[in-house]
């Protein structure tokens, strides 16, 4: 060998080796000395939950000393992003959170998740204790693959201050008096409400309420209230399909986007769009938000504030209850102490510790509503909790986060804009989605 | 048989080898980390992959959807091409404009120069959070500046008129890049053309028209290429200004691409690959139309000129 080639031979080499040392991975979970177990477990969440998750793995881990759990945290958005990407690869935590509604299909249908049904038989979890509306979205094709932690159910928001000084006392709990009591609430720039002559639509300084769209948080339950569906029942049958464009789905949209441009006591959504949440700014008097948000409405200093559940309409009551659980990765190798973890996450010790940190609604009813939980929490949230049993079904179905994503997409940009009528909308929102649901793009 | 490989001696040989050894590690890793990739993905395009399951094949159909049914796609292919035939003529224009007037031989020069280049250093995602707060309608630097000039404020990234225009204002933030390009270029130019085109009475934009302009054309070629393939390939900036308000107008290709592949519940991968490999084409064929053309107006020095 020339010395040229020689040189040459050694950087290949040392390149090579390089690039194989670089390769070298560690994985994130192992066998410690002594016996101790490390998990790993995924969720999504805001500062705040990840900070009250850390409080319920110490609990954990002190009735649990074999055990060690490492927690690995995204936002929402790309949580889902990453988690799949790390299961196909084979990395993915030993434990995970899921949210059923939209995933259970692709994560339970293709074998990732353990089946925990004999693992509840042998271990005498009871069923039975946790919220009968979010059981249905953990199971599929019969059996369970996870365990509930906590739910999420909507409600009204409303300031106290600016209701007391419309002469308001209590928080409307029926669509039709939210609207009268909305009207009472708008003010224009010279102090005249929505019902009084003279009220000038175009300089609104502070409206009643704040419509937004909401598929699963305000349209679907109103649409229910009103006697319609989104999807037909039942949503476990093969072959749901879309039913927005109905009587009562036309009716619910026109409500609600007639809020904004006939009755003016709501922003439209580029006035909206302004605020990172108009409630909290004081521009609304009322608001539709889910529970988990409450950390928002917790900072407000300015005001006084409470929560009312979902306005019923005529009489009929619904609401969006969607619960969350956690799940076992198919491919960990330490089920046995991934079972402990997410049985105890589930169980009266474990839901006790979330009951006291966080805001959260424990999954075991009797939790939900005991002092431990409601104690600091708006005075409404009784009542908020007790509308759980009126919740909407929240169950995945093939192609059902792409079908209801068009439909949002559509109600949002089109119909809620007011670029297009509710009906022109509304066809084809249901159009689009039933193309989506027999596997074609749109 | 090419007469040249016959005459390769040992001396030749060992060159030879030495080269490829030397170059053995980008190869290696060209071939396996973009060249595997690539045909991976190609295959993936003719099933239905959704990254749990084994891939299913279906044919044609992903690429007949996207052609015939996705209206999604054809917007996003129609945003992205509005991008392209208007973003990129003027930051061609600007970034020129810009190279032509730091090219002066003044004090401090570099300071300037500098500025301009600056902001091609931050990255994509840092820009485009900066970028919201310039576009606050009640906070931000340009609607103060509006409502100076007594002009009706500018709901930027939620107006549909308006969000491709912000877009494409965040994309010319960078003309930095392509005036060092062109500075280099004009620099490049002898003095001594000019001089001619003085003596044979040219004025400014004679001499601009007659000789800077030619003499750039071979820089004009390679921003013209690079920025073709930038702008088709937009997502930074949409991903983090405009992908959570209303309104589809700024979705592009590559925005669309990725919400296919990782914003949709199941990952579907086949169908992405399908939209990448469409993609690919229509790039290809704009750089190479591009190209192909650029014979008749780009002039290399060294060149005879035919009669």
């Amino acid at each position: 060998m020339t010395s040229g080639l020689r040189r040459a031979a050694q950087v290949a080499a040392g390149g090579i080796m390089a690039l194989a040392l670089a390769a070298c991975g560690s994985s994130g979970s192992g066998n410690g000395a002594s016996g101790t177990t490390s998990i790993s477990y995924g969720r999504w969440g805001s500062a705040d939950e990840i900070a009250a998750n850390k409080v319920l793995f110490t609990a954990f881990e002190k009735s649990h000393k074999t055990i060690k759990v490492t927690q690995q945290v995204a936002d929402w958005n790309t949580y889902w992003t990453k988690l799949p990407t790390q299961l196909a690869a084979g990395q993915a935590p030993d434990t995970f959170l899921l949210d059923p509604g939209y995933y259970q299909v692709h994560y339970a249908g293709s074998g990732k998740l353990v089946n925990l049904d004999s693992l509840i038989k042998r271990d005498h979890v009871n069923m039975n204790q946790f919220w009968p509306q979010e059981i249905p979205s953990f199971r599929f094709q019969g059996h369970y693959y996870e365990l509930p932690r906590d739910i999420s159910v909507n409600m009204l928001i409303w300031n106290k201050n600016l209701f007391a000084k419309a002469g308001l006392t209590q928080a409307p709990s029926s669509w039709q008096q939210l609207l009268h009591d909305a009207q009472l609430l708008t003010l224009d720039n010279k102090g005249r409400n929505a019902t009084q002559a003279g009220f000038d639509p175009q300089h609104i300084v502070q409206w009643g309420y704040g419509s937004y769209e909401y598929l699963d948080g305000i349209d679907e339950p109103l649409i229910t209230e009103m006697g319609g569906h989104l999807w037909t029942q039942p949503e476990t049958a093969s072959n749901v399909q879309c039913i927005v464009d109905s009587p009562a789905g036309r009716q619910a949209i026109t409500f609600l986007t007639d809020l904004i441009y006939k009755y003016h006591v709501s922003p439209t959504p580029t006035q909206l769009g302004h605020y990172q949440n108009i409630f909290a700014s004081g521009k609304v008097a009322m608001y539709i938000d889910g529970t988990f948000d409450l950390p928002v409405y917790e900072g407000i200093k300015t005001f006084k504030w409470d929560v009312a559940r979902f306005p019923s309409w005529n009489g009929r009551e619904a609401t969006m209850a969607q619960g969350v659980g956690n799940a076992i990765n198919a491919a960990s190798s330490h089920q046995s102490a991934d079972w402990t973890l997410v049985k105890w996450f589930s169980s009266t010790q474990g839901q006790k510790v979330m009951s006291s940190h966080g805001i959260n609604i424990p999954s075991i009813q009797s939790m939900a509503l005991s002092p431990t939980f409601l104690q600091g929490k708006p005075s409404g949230m009784r009542s908020v909790i007790d509308s759980i049993r009126y919740g909407v079904p929240y169950l995945d179905f093939p192609h059902k986060a792409d079908a209801f994503n068009y439909v949002d997409t559509v109600l949002t940009n089109s119909v809620f804009t007011g670029h297009t009528s509710v009906a022109a909308g509304l066809k084809k929102a249901q159009d689009g989605a039933n193309t989506i649901l027999k596997g074609g793009h749109v | 048989m090419l007469p040249i490989a016959r005459s390769i001696g040992p001396k030749r040989r060992r060159e030879a080898i030495a080269f490829y050894l030397f170059a053995s590690p980008w190869i290696l890793g060209f071939l396996i980390w973009t060249v595997g990739p690539m045909l991976a993905s190609l295959y993936f395009s003719f099933t239905n992959y959704d990254l749990f399951s084994a891939p299913q094949w279906v044919g044609w159909q992903n690429y007949v959807d996207l052609i015939t049914t996705d209206q999604e796609f054809h917007h996003a292919i129609f945003n992205t091409f509005y991008f392209v035939i208007v973003g990129l003529p003027i930051n061609l224009i600007l970034a020129l404009g810009t190279a032509l007037l730091l090219n002066e031989r003044l004090h401090g020069i570099t300071i300037f120069r500098a500025i301009y280049y600056v902001p091609t250093l931050v990255p994509a995602v840092a820009s485009g959070v900066l970028w919201i707060s310039l576009f606050d309608p009640q906070y931000g630097m340009l609607d103060a500046a509006l409502r100076f000039l007594h002009l009706p404020t500018i709901d930027w990234l939620t107006d549909p008129t308006w969000t491709k225009p912000a877009i494409i204002i965040t994309l010319i933030w960078g003309v930095g890049g392509g005036m060092i390009i062109y500075l280099a270029g004009l620099q490049n130019i002898p003095e001594y053309l000019y001089d001619a085109a003085k003596i044979d009475g040219a004025g400014i934009w004679g001499r601009f028209r007659f000789v800077t302009l030619p003499m750039l054309t071979p820089s004009i070629l390679f921003q013209l290429v690079i920025g073709l393939i930038a702008f088709f390939q937009v997502f930074d900036q949409i991903y983090v200004l405009t992908s959570n308000q209303p309104g589809d107008d700024t979705i592009t290709f590559m925005y669309y691409l990725f919400q296919t592949a990782f914003g949709s519940e199941t990952n579907q991968m086949g169908y992405a690959s399908a939209q990448a490999w469409i993609f690919f084409v229509i790039v290809m064929a704009a750089t190479a139309l591009v190209l192909k053309t650029s014979a008749r107006w780009v002039f290399y020095e060294g060149e005879r000129e035919t009669a």
